[in-house]
């Protein structure tokens, strides 16, 4: 068995350092040393990501196995190029928003902020990394206490405290339909181990694992009941249509930084859960092979135009600027889900090429919306005042260009794929609709181009914008450099998505013996 | 007569299970107060912890199932003639997880109740929607020291 202790040790490593900073609160009160404590750890976990990412892209899978135990039967991490990457992102995104919150963050109690972050962190790492669907129950629940925690953190507004409690009420209710779906599919394989389920699922009872068996019962209802649970908690994470709603409440009651995360990191567990539990686990080659996979497929397909409409339409309407980023997030990932729903491996490329898209741009929107916070407010028209710094003025419109799709950033390069995706699916309904619903927001992105343009530039405040210039400079960098590139983004995603679909492999990296 | 007994008390049980989970999703989404909220949840969560533990329920021929506990140390069959006879353990060794996650999470929400009783004076989520209807004002967030 060789391992990769690097794989094991994150995901401990994040919860160990986030459970560890409020025992530095008994000795040490200055904020400036939890700042740096925050940006280090997540510093570190981002190096470790990285190493990672390039062990998967040069080895292939790479697993770790809690306590030694033999796959089945303890916690088996499996990390295939989808989870490193995402991972790598997402910690990404999270280094960043560590060392903007410390520019941004100025109220009292910071160092419970930053434990809440580094939860966040950790849950979202384990859940792309873990190979245990009980495991992504525990994570999933790791990342919502401290995202429910983080929307609170402003105890003094009304708002945000009814928000943090509509989120968690709606929460526990969808991580507790995973629950249900774990125990459901525990009850008819056998086994919590994601390779093993696969390895069954894919034979179909012909596959008896030593240790856990074979199949009890009837496996294919099982499975369909276990999905179409799992699917409730997927589009309550990734905002899609009927469990959209939290997302508009309790992002624009978030502190900005954290909306960030909100919209670049929480989302993508959505799509990886997604990605995972249809393509990998069950495979058009499983039992679950017939008309029952295509029907789901289709549903959420129209989800996910439901989704992408909605998001347009009530955009165009908005007057806060979170509520409406949030409103693009929505919109957004309804593309996203539009893609992956295809069933083609073009489908899911577009779709993750997509999210990437989505995540890098709402994430540099909501940088540039918390620039505006800081010196004015945080109406559409008050980004005027971000004029006086020419530099995250241009991050500005370069991420509401992206997300509307002009060339030559990400989200033009995205769109068109996910067009073409649907015409070769034979989806022309679709492929219309995208462009309909595309030019649906423009409305909405054209009035915030407007505020940024001509609202009054006149700051309230004044602030020191060097930290806050870097991080938009760098994200305004990634995105054009992944939209000039995106032949070698593609033909990566290409590799990510074909190693998704490789449901063979994934189940005989995971079982042990091979 | 036990033998067909038996399956009827477990459908009586299992759909007594998934009745319990649609009341306690209709007092979630139903009850106006926050605190009836958080208890409708903890129904829910506790309605789940049981049917995962009912999953891991097995009926061995007419007797009653052991408890998973290796009682009989000297002889070296005793685990494999225990695993034929057990109820499944695996269950509610995931239940344990769930119950100490459930305990967390309601703690948390009844501590945000309370706070949120405090700002607002109350805990009924349509007088909150009201209230916040009414002062529409910008806020502003916390960034000032």
């Amino acid at each position: 068995m060789d391992v990769n202790v690097f794989v094991g040790i994150l995901p401990l490593y994040l919860i160990a350092a986030a459970f560890a900073l409020p025992v530095f609160t008994l000795f040490i009160k200055d904020r400036r040393f939890f700042e740096g404590y925050g940006i280090v750890a997540a510093g570190i976990a981002l190096v470790i990501s990285a190493k990672v990412f390039m062990d998967v892209t040069r080895e292939g899978i790479q697993k770790y196995y809690f306590g030694g135990f033999p796959p089945p039967l303890g916690i088996a991490y499996e990390v295939d190029k989808m989870g490193a990457l995402l991972g790598l992102v997402a910690s990404l995104i999270v280094f960043i928003t560590t060392v903007y919150s410390a520019w941004f963050m100025r109220v009292k109690g910071v160092e419970w902020y930053y434990a809440l972050l580094l939860g966040i962190e950790a849950g979202s790492v384990g859940v792309l990394y873990t190979g245990d669907f009980f495991n992504i129950f525990v994570m999933l629940e790791v990342l919502s206490i401290s995202a429910y925690g983080l929307v609170s953190f402003y105890r003094w507004r009304g708002k945000s405290l009814s928000a943090s409690i509509e989120y968690a009420i709606v929460g526990s209710v969808a991580t507790g339909l995973y629950f249900l779906a774990v125990v459901f599919l525990y009850g008819a394989f056998g086994t919590l181990n994601l390779a093993d389920l696969t390895a069954k699922a894919m034979s179909d009872g012909g596959y008896v694992n030593q240790w856990s068996g074979g199949l009890f019962g009837n496996a294919v209802v099982a499975s369909a009941v276990a999905l179409a649970l799992t699917m409730w908690t997927i589009t309550f994470k990734s905002a899609i249509f009927p469990n959209y709603f939290w997302l508009p409440d309790v992002v624009p009651e978030a502190p900005t930084p954290v909306s960030a995360i909100f919209v670049a990191v929480a989302e993508v567990l959505g799509v990886y859960l997604f990605v995972r539990f249809m393509y990998t686990v069950f495979s058009p080659q499983s039992l679950l092979s017939g008309e029952l996979r295509t029907y789901f497929l289709v549903f959420l397909h129209i989800l996910g135009i439901v989704s992408a409409f909605i998001g347009a339409l009530v955009l165009n309407i908005q007057s806060d600027a979170k509520k409406f980023i949030a409103y693009s997030t929505v919109n957004q990932m309804g593309f996203v889900f539009m893609g992956l729903t295809l069933g083609t491996k073009e489908g899911v490329v577009a779709g993750l090429y997509h999210l990437l898209s989505n995540s890098f741009g709402e994430a540099l929107l909501f940088y540039c919306v918390g620039v505006a916070i800081w010196l004015k407010g945080r109406s559409l028209t008050d980004a005027g005042v971000l004029r006086r710094n020419p530099v995250i003025a241009a991050g500005l419109v370069v991420g509401l260009l992206n997300l509307f799709g002009l060339p030559p950033f990400m989200g033009f390069f995205s769109k068109y794929m996910l067009f073409k995706a649907c015409l070769d699916r034979g989806y022309i309904v679709s492929a219309v609709l995208i462009l309909v619903i595309t030019g649906i927001s423009l409305i909405g992105y054209a009035r915030f181009l407007r505020g940024l343009l001509s609202g009054p530039s006149e700051a309230v405040r004044g602030r020191n914008l060097i930290v806050p210039l870097i991080i938009v400079a760098f994200i305004t960098a990634v995105i054009v450099l992944l939209g000039v590139g995106f032949e070698y983004v593609i033909h990566y995603l290409n590799g990510v998505v074909k190693m998704a679909f490789n449901s063979g492999t994934y189940a005989m990296n995971g079982v042990y013996p091979p | 007569m036990s033998e067909s007994i038996i399956p009827y008390l477990l459908t009586v049980v299992f759909v007594s299970f998934v009745i319990n989970l649609v009341i306690a999703l209709y007092g979630i989404f139903a009850r106006p107060t926050l605190v009836k909220k958080i208890i409708a949840l903890t129904i829910f969560s506790d309605s789940l912890n049981s049917l995962a533990i009912f999953v891991g329920y097995r009926v061995v021929s007419g007797r009653v199932p052991a408890p998973p506990v290796v009682v009989n140390y000297t002889n070296p069959q005793g685990p494999a003639q225990l695993a034929k006879v057990a109820v499944d353990p695996l269950p509610q060794a995931l239940v344990l997880t769930a119950i100490v996650i459930g305990l967390a999470v309601t703690l948390f929400m009844v501590k945000v109740t309370m706070q949120v009783y405090r700002v607002y004076g109350t805990t009924s989520v349509r007088k909150l929607e009201r209230i916040e209807h009414g002062n529409r004002g910008e806020e502003d967030e916390g960034v000032v020291e």
